[in-house]
Formats: structure tokens, sequence, C-alpha cells
């Protein structure tokens, strides 16, 4: 047994007390001589058995309560022989790390953080546990590794925090699994954490099966939760909401849109002075090697403040990048020749003054050299892709750059889905057969990048599309191909109209004013024939959001005045957003998750339709695909620590490195907690490889804030949103999470040690039956001879 | 009778001022060779009528009681009790537990180094006894009366006399009391055996008090007074006690020392006292029994009280059986 005060014990001699007191006693008896000894005879021969017995009997139960105080006092905990009296002992613990920056908390008096602290515990904790097997567990490697050296916790690779959010279920499902494969005895799991839900994702299913997992376990498996959660007093979180480069004449800026978030309460002292209380918090902006500050006013009644618009002048410390043309890809310009990629990559930071969490203390931000809104664009039609080149390139808003780059459907055969370089586009203009294979999964993966696909119908077999016999190589298939998100294009025929009767009236999304108003009969589906056209118009589309919404001002786009003459049928679960008369979807949107596929059911040639004539609908459609493809690019730019995938940015996880910004120190004051991911440290066995410390750094690298490129492509890695949000599990929360499972957590930062089955109960409960028992052997004669 | 006696220091002026003038009555006849107060077994000419008897040739016609032969045409004749003097055998228990002494007087004797009885609240069992002996000593000399002594001890090396034959003399008072004050009681108790020897050795019927706590074993002392009442002995008992030794009110575990000389016993008072008062009870319920299916007197003195107090109350007893006040 091992106890957490041992120095108590140190009152062990104290046991000789109720001894001594006991002799003492037996030497300071009352003397009587006595005449009536032959009564006295009597009656002790009864009793004498009686009264030795109960003579041995106090000395016995003083000393036993004496020897519970001090072993109670001692504070002893179970384990090796005294296990299953006053708790078991855990044949191996798997140790799981919550590395969220909120654990970067410094805990108030010790100048430490929670996760080093959190640390201290457990590996005092361990050594008196002393379980067979310790095993480490945490969210960037997730593969749990046995804990070797003297040093514990305290010196292991991982003991820092990260930037990255902390995947609890899934890291408690990876020791589950461990522990059924490895564990033969009874086993526990140790969770350090803060029990915040954005780690625990008390929503999340995965719950419901680990707790199942957990009570099979046939040894038993016990959760030990140490929750260290003091809220701080003064945590502010930073945060780069936009960063976007503008021009102001000839004069380069950055724009940047920053947050910062109080995550500390405000004092009713604050709230109560003024409602409208605020705190200015000073930003500094390091840019290029150069700090710019500012101030973020936080309101105490929301505790949020947003800077938007800061602008930042742009000049020699601005940082480029050159890249290289891909081969098969152009892009063109004004002169027809084929330019060189625009320079990207400006990076810098934002960070504020140091305070009780230096993790979230620092944001990173990457913009582009210049903005550039990149199309790429596929297209069998040669009319069709000119009109739809001419209305990617109009420039719709100042500042930014709009390039168009084509994509031949030889270099789509040839080089596949390479030839698309989808990584870079905002929007996907796509004319012809819908894509199966690399390319389906190309585009698949731009779509849910937030990128957005527009398809226009497939003109028919002219020989190099048709790839039904290469189908496996270029993708290409006929035109009744598959679909695409559940969808799919009928042929390319004539609209079937009827005769109208010039009924008028206002159209679900018509509006008057031009010789060809869209308008619909009552009723709803007979569309209006036009004997300058001959072709159908279009009855009704959706006014409210998307890419057929009115203008800012209100403004319908001219829509109703527009011919088709050429439509193909759009079929499969998709949402109309423009129809003909008779029903028929002209342009539908598939449901996606992220960004935006887009069906339209004409053609922007003449022979199709008045798309290019009118202009106007068909650029505001395809710049507001590309404004909607934008957020895929925004979202490249940047990503959540631990979410980093290399390959879907283009490159081997090696190839992506830290970049180290001027002016800002990797590991500076404000970043304590947040150390190099460069380090090696001694304390965990890695499993067999050639480098040893080469995964497991970069696992690292993505794992914190800052800046990754691999040369050409920059990204900054940042907390989630939910890691500024302060909302702790309680402890009836978490034990809720696994019904049927031994979960005991400890909420205070303290009491560690409480992860043990502490056993001074047991001595306690020896100290309270003894004195009883020693009160009952006094006091129950006393009440004989009262009664009589 | 004599009229005058020396008084010495076992008797108390308030004692014998409360006893005053009561005499010794002996509650069966008296064999005496001496004509005195008492009644004797014999008949005699003594002017006290005893009992009828019927006639028989031989007898004294004087003594026909013609009263009885006018009411019954048979004849009767009348005896006359004779009168005779009382003999007084005390026997005192001078065993070692006559030396108990209540507790807080052990206390105090220890604490001060007080000399034992030398106040009444101290005095032991055998100091009362002492006082109550030479208290009847003293009533029975004064009226004319033998006394004698006997103590029932061990034989010990003290050479102390442990028997005063009976004697009528007033100077035997002097006898009488530099013998109590003497002996000191110890060893164990024999008082059984000297009953016996006492009822062997006294030839003729007299009177045998006995002062004792009698904390005995019962049937010896039974058989003991049954052999005295056998041999027409007229036998009252003073059975002296101590309130402590009848409560047992110790509240701690106390070390009892045997005055007779047996080993200590440490004893748990809470788990002994109930024990103890019920063996006490039962043996005063005992010798009660004994002591009224023998017709014996017994008189309880406790330690404390002043010992004419017990002597007085014998006294009145004996005199209201006789029916003189």
């Amino acid at each position: 047994m091992s106890f957490l005060q041992p120095f108590v014990l140190f009152a062990l001699p104290a046991l000789l007390v109720p001894i001594v007191i006991h002799l003492v006693h037996l030497r300071r008896q009352r003397v009587v001589e006595w005449g009536a000894m032959m009564f006295l005879l009597e009656g002790a021969r009864m009793s004498r058995g009686m009264q030795r017995l109960r003579q041995w009997l106090l000395l016995a139960l003083r000393t036993l309560a004496l020897f519970g105080l001090v072993l109670g006092v001692a504070r002893p905990i179970a384990g090796g022989w005294f296990g299953g009296l006053g708790g078991a002992r855990a044949d191996e613990v798997v140790v799981i790390l919550d590395r969220s920056p909120s654990m970067g908390a410094l805990v108030p008096g010790t100048g430490r953080t929670r996760l080093e602290v959190a640390l201290e515990r457990l590996t005092e904790t361990l050594r008196a546990a002393a379980p067979r097997r310790v095993t480490v567990l945490d969210g960037v490697g997730r593969i749990p590794l046995p804990l070797a050296g003297e040093g514990g916790l305290v010196d292991l690779a991982t003991a820092h925090v990260t930037s990255a959010t902390t995947d609890v279920p899934l890291l408690v499902g990876i020791a589950a699994e461990h522990l059924a494969r490895s564990a033969s005895g009874p086993a526990e799991i140790w969770i350090a954490s803060d029990g915040e839900a954005s780690d625990w994702r008390a929503d999340d299913d995965r719950w419901g099966g680990l707790a199942a997992q957990l009570a099979r376990a046939p040894a038993g498996v016990r959760l030990r939760v140490l929750s260290s959660a003091e809220p701080a007093r003064e945590d502010f979180a930073v945060r780069v909401l936009r960063a976007e480069r503008r021009t102001d004449g000839p004069r380069p800026l950055l724009e940047l849109d920053i947050e910062v978030r109080s995550l500390a309460p405000f004092t009713i002292a604050d709230r109560a002075s003024d409602a409208l209380a605020a705190r200015r918090v000073p930003v500094t902006v390091h840019l290029g090697g150069v700090r710019s500050q500012i101030e973020v006013e936080v309101s105490a009644a929301g505790g949020v403040g947003v800077a938007m618009g800061q602008r930042f002048e742009l000049g020699p410390h601005s940082r480029e990048s050159s890249t290289t043309a891909i081969a098969g890809s152009t892009s063109t310009s004004d002169s027809g020749t084929v330019a060189e990629r625009p320079a990207i990559a400006l990076a810098g930071a934002v960070s504020l003054a140091p305070d009780e969490n230096p993790a979230n203390d620092r944001a990173f931000f990457v913009v582009a050299g210049e903005e550039v809104r990149e199309t790429v664009l596929v297209a069998e039609d040669p009319l069709t892709r000119e009109v739809l080149r001419l209305a990617a390139e109009a420039p719709s808003a100042s500042g930014r750059t709009y390039s168009v780059r084509v994509v031949e459907p030889e270099a789509l055969r040839a080089l596949g889905a390479a030839a698309l370089e989808v990584e870079r586009a905002a929007l996907v203009l796509w004319q012809a057969p819908l894509p199966v294979g690399d390319l389906a999964e190309a585009l698949e993966g731009h779509v849910r990048g937030g990128g957005a696909v527009v398809f226009w119908p497939a003109t028919g077999t002219d020989g190099s599309l048709d790839t039904s016999s290469s189908a496996g190589d270029s993708g290409l298939p006929a035109t009744d191909g598959p679909r695409f998100f559940g969808a799919s294009f009928g042929p390319l025929v004539a609209p079937r109209v009827e005769a109208a009767d010039g009924a008028a009236g206002g159209a679900a999304g018509g509006a008057a004013g031009s010789a060809a108003d869209s308008s619909a009969a009552e009723g709803g589906t007979r569309p209006r024939i036009d004997a300058d056209t001959d072709g159908a118009t279009l009855t009704s589309w959706r006014r409210k959001g998307d890419l057929l919404r009115d203008g800012a001002d209100g403004t319908p786009l001219p829509l109703g005045g527009l011919t088709l003459r050429e439509v193909a049928s759009i079929d499969g679960d998709v949402t109309g957003l423009a129809t003909l008369g008779d029903g028929t979807r002209v342009l539908a949107r598939a449901p996606t998750e992220a960004g935006g596929v887009y069906f339209v059911g004409t053609l922007p040639r003449p022979r199709s339709s008045d798309l290019a004539q009118q202009g106007v609908a068909l650029v505001a459609l395809v710049q507001r695909a590309l404004e909607l493809g934008e957020a895929s690019v925004a979202a490249r730019r940047s990503t959540e620590a631990g979410r980093f995938e290399p390959e879907r940015h283009g490159g081997t996880a090696e190839a992506w490195q830290t970049l180290e910004l001027p002016g800002l120190e990797p590991n500076g004051p404000e970043s304590r907690g947040t150390e190099s991911p460069g380090t090696e440290r001694p304390g965990t066995e890695r499993p067999g490889t050639e480098r040893p410390g080469t995964a497991r750094l970069g696992a690292e690298r993505f794992h914190h804030a800052g800046v990754v490129s691999d040369g050409e492509r920059h990204v900054a890695l940042g907390r989630s949103a939910g890691e500024d949000q302060r909302a702790p599990l309680d402890p009836e929360a978490i034990r809720a999470l696994l019904p049927g499972v031994d979960v005991h957590v400890v909420r205070a930062a303290g009491e560690a040690r409480g992860l043990l089955q502490e056993v001074w109960r047991l001595f306690l409960v020896l100290l309270v039956l003894a004195l009883l028992a020693e009160a009952a052997l006094c006091v129950g004669e006393s009440r004989r001879e009262v009664r009589r | 009778m004599a009229s005058s006696l020396p008084r010495r220091s076992l008797i108390a002026p308030e004692d014998l001022a409360r006893v005053g003038r009561l005499e010794l009555e002996a509650r069966r006849p008296m064999a005496g060779t001496v004509a005195g107060k008492h009644k004797s077994p014999h008949r005699g000419t003594s002017i006290e009528f005893a009992q009828y008897r019927e006639y028989v040739p031989g007898d004294d016609l004087r003594r026909l009681d013609w009263r009885v032969y006018g009411r019954t045409d048979r004849f009767f004749v009348k005896e006359f009790e004779a009168d005779t003097n009382l003999r007084l055998c005390l026997v005192l228990d001078a065993s070692g537990s006559m030396r108990y002494r209540a507790p807080s007087a052990q206390r105090r004797a220890k604490s001060r180094g007080a000399q034992p009885g030398a106040e009444p609240e101290s005095e032991s069992k055998f100091d009362l006894a002492r006082r109550i002996a030479a208290l009847l000593a003293y009533v029975a000399l004064r009226q004319g009366d033998a006394a004698g002594l006997t103590l029932a001890r061990e034989p010990a090396k003290d050479g102390a006399l442990l028997h005063l034959p009976t004697q009528r003399r007033a100077s035997h008072f002097v006898a009488l009391e530099r013998t109590l004050l003497a002996v000191e009681p110890m060893g164990v108790t024999c008082l059984a055996e000297t009953l016996h020897e006492v009822a062997e050795r006294t030839a003729q019927r007299a009177q045998v008090i006995v002062v004792s706590d009698f904390f005995c074993p019962l049937p010896p002392l039974e058989a003991a007074l049954r052999h005295l009442a056998f041999e027409n002995h007229d036998v009252a008992l003073f059975q002296l006690l101590e309130q402590s030794e009848l409560d047992f009110e110790f509240d701690r575990t106390t070390r009892f020392v045997d005055l007779e000389g047996g080993a200590p016993l440490v004893v748990e008072p809470s788990l002994l006292g109930a024990r103890y008062r019920a063996a006490l009870e039962r043996h005063r319920a005992e010798f009660a029994r004994l002591v009224d299916s023998a017709a014996i007197e017994l008189h309880t003195a406790l330690l404390g009280a002043p010992a004419a107090e017990a002597v007085v109350q014998f006294l009145l007893a004996r005199a209201s059986r006789r029916g003189r006040r």
C-alpha cells in the first residue's frame, strides 16, 4: 500500500500511548483492603475470563482506533495486494492527453499550464498506483505508445499543448480497442482534459458504441477523468476572420477582419459599471517583419470584439513566391499569350499580449499575392467555350483579377485529373459529358473543398469526347453517361411549346418591362410563344437567393426575355432554380454539404439560347458561382490545425514545412505551451521505422498554429472556432456519456491523486467502529449499573 | 450487684449513658449455682409460678392447686421458677476480615497516617466489635453476672490471649478490656470451629453472644450454632457490616486486597458489581433463614454507628420479651 502523506506515518509510535496508559492504569489502580472477599471471588469466578477479555478488547480497540486515525490521515491508496478491498490495482493504464489549446491555460498560483500540471499529477499518481503497463495516447499521433523511462509523462515529446482540437471519443475508442487486444486484467483509461465541449463532443454518436464496448470488456475498464477547468480571470483569444489583398489605386493593401473574444467572464464590477462597458484590447499585427498595433474593443455584454476592414499597406514587406505553369493548362490574358501564374503567399500573424492562456493569443493568416479568381473551363463546344470564358473573366469587383484556365479535352484525355488542377480554382465550368473516374473524384474533391461546378449539356459526340472505349483513362463517357451528385442531363432538344392565349400576369418569377416579358399563364405551366424567337421562355426562377437572385437593389435578372431553343432536361434529385412552363428544369442545384453543383439545361450558344446575347443573366450566374467557389480558395489558404491534409493541397507531408515569419519567434513568449515541433524528447518508444522522428515531427507540425508551405503554396493553420468557446462539461455530463461504465471524474486540479482508489475511508470506518465498540464496552455496563 | 466498675477507653461515656440502667436478660433459663436474677431451668421454691403439672404420688401436697381442683375435679401441682445468675460468653470474630474499614477511611488513613480507630468514622469492624463486647461485658458484670471472652482467631505468634473464662468479679472487666485491646484481628475466619469449642467447653447453660460479620461459609456456621443451641445456650448474634460492602459502589478498576491474607483481586466493578451484590444477598438471605430456623436473635450493626445503639436494641428486645421496661 502506498500513502499520499507518508510523513504522517511517523506518528505510528503514538500507538504505544494507549498501551502505556493501559499499563500505567493497571499500576495506578485504587487499592482497597477488603473483607468480603468470598463474595468478590464468587462473582469474579464467573466473570474473570470476561473481565480479562474486556480489558484486552479495550486495549485493542483503543490501539486500533489510533492506528486507523494515523493511517487514514496518511491517505493510503489502493494497490498491490490491497486491491479489491479499498480499490483494485489496474493491470494497464492508458493515459489520454488532451492537448487542445484550452489546456494551455495557466493554472492560477502555479505558473504552469493545465497540461503541465495534469502531467505532473498523473506522474505522481502513476508512481503510487504502479500499474504493470502504462500507455500514452494523444490526438496527434493517435497511436497508443508504451511509456518508458523514469521521467514519466512530463518528459514526453507529446507533453505540449497544440492548436488542434482533441477528438476525445476517437481517442477513447482507440484506447478501448488497444485494451481489448492487450489487457489481460483490470484496466483503466485516464483522461487528462479540461472537459471542454469542443473536445468531448457530447452529441457525437460514437459515445453510444464506446459505452457498449467498454462495458463488454471482460476484465473491466474504468475511466478516470482528471478535469482541471478553473476559469481564467483574463483570457482573450484572437482570430483572423478575413485576410484579403486589396488595391487602393496603385497601392497594394492588406485588409484584415480581426476578432478578439474574451473567454473569461467579465467581472460583475465591469458589467455593473456600464452595460456597454468595453475593454480595448491591443492587437499586434506581424507582417513582413514589421509590427503594427491596433486596438479591438471587446464589449462586456457579449465578450466579443471585431475590427473590420483593418488595412495595412503592402510594400517592400510583401512576400511573394513564384510558381510554374502546368502543362496542358493555359491562363489567357488580353494578348492571348500564356502568362505565368500570379505571385502568391503573403503570410503574417496577429497576436495579443500574454495572458492566462498563451495558446490562443496568436493567429496566422495567408493571403495570395494577388487575389485571383480562377475558373477552370472545360468546353467541347467552341462557341460555348468562348462565351463562358468571357463571362468568367468579367471583373465584378475591384482589386481582384479574374483568370480562366481552359483545359482542352485532349489534355484531359492525356493527363486525366492532373490536367484540371482544381486545387487553385474557385469555379469549374464543365460543358462536356459528365465526368467519371478520377475526373469525377477531382471534381468531387473540389466541391467538398467549397468550390463550385456548373455543368452544361454536352453537345454530342465529336469523336474526341466520346470515350466510351477509353472511359477508363480519361473518364469521358458518352452523352448518356452516369450521374454526378445524383443528377444528369437528358438529350438537348427543342423545348415543347404550346400556343399561348396571350395570358398575362405575373409569373412566379417574371418581371414586366420588356418586349419579351416573362409571364406565366394563370395556372402557371403554359409557356408563351414568342413568334420572333420561336423558343420557350422561363416561367419561373428563384429570385431570393442562389445564382438567379435579384440584385442588391431588388431588381430581378432579366430572365423573362430569355429564349431557349434547346433544352436538356435535368434528371435526378436536384432543386430546380429555374423552370419552363411545362416544369422542365433549366437550372438546378444538386444537394451538397459544401460548395455548389449546378446544372444548366441549355447552352449559351445562339442555336440553343440567347444567354450570350442577353449577357447579363449569364455573367451574373457565372460570377455568382465564382463567388460561391471562393470559399474553397480561402479555405485552402487556412485550415484548422490537426485537419491539414497535405495530399489534398498537393504534395507529401514531408514537402510541407513550417514557415518562419520574420520578426515573429516561433516559440516566443506568446506561445508558451506550443513548442517547436522539432524537438526530440525521450520517453516514448516509437514503432519501428527508418526515420523514427520524421513521421511524428510531421504530424506535430500540422497540429500547431503557424504557416506551412511547400514552397509554392502556403496554408495558415489555426485553432477551430470551438476552441474559443468556454463550455466545459460538468462531471455528471461526462458520466452520462458512458452509461454503464465506471467513470470517476476528479474535478479539482489539485486532486489528481483522486484518480487512484483512496482507501482512507476504510480506515475512517475502522476508527469509528473501534471507537463505537470501545464506547459500547465502557458505557453498556455503566447503563446496567444505573438501571440497577 | 456490682455498683461501679472501672470504665476504660473501650466504652464511650455516651454509650454508657445510653445503656443506662438496662439489664442483660437471658432468654432461656440459666443454669447457675449462684442465686441471681435469672431464671434457672430447675424448678425450685421461687415465688414465680412456672407451670401446672398433674399430681403424682409423692408430690408435696402443699403445692396442690385447690382452685384448679375445684374447677376440674382433677389434682394439679404448681411448679415455680428457680432464679440463678447469668453467664455471658462473648465470642468475637478476630479474623483478618474484621479489620475492614470503609474505603474512605482507608484513604484518609493512608494520606494522613492516622491511627486506625482513632476516629469513629475510621474504626474497623473489630473496633466496633470490641466496643459492643466491652459494653455487654460491662452490663453483665455490673448486674452481678459473669462474663467471659473468646476470640475466634488463628493462634498467632503474637501470643495474644484468645480466651478469658467467665467470672463475676468486677475487676474481671479490666482483664476483658485489656484482652480486647491487645488482640489484633488476623488470619482466616475460624468462627465455626471456635463456636464448637465454646459449646463443648461451656459446661453450663450460658448466654453466648457472637460478634462477627459472619462472612464465612454457612453450613459449618449453622452446625456450630446448632451445637450451641443443642447445649441449651442462649445465643445471640451481632452482625457487623459496612455500607460499602453492601453497596459495592466502586467506579473504576480496583485492586481488592484480601484482609485474611488471600491473593489480591483486580476487579472491574462495572463487570463484577452485580454479581457481588447478588452473592452477598444470597448469603444474607440464607444466613437470615439459618438464624430464624434456629430461633437465634440476630442484630445488625453498621460501621460508623455508635456501639451502644446495637447493644441497647438488644437489651431492650430482651427486656420486652420478659415484660420488664
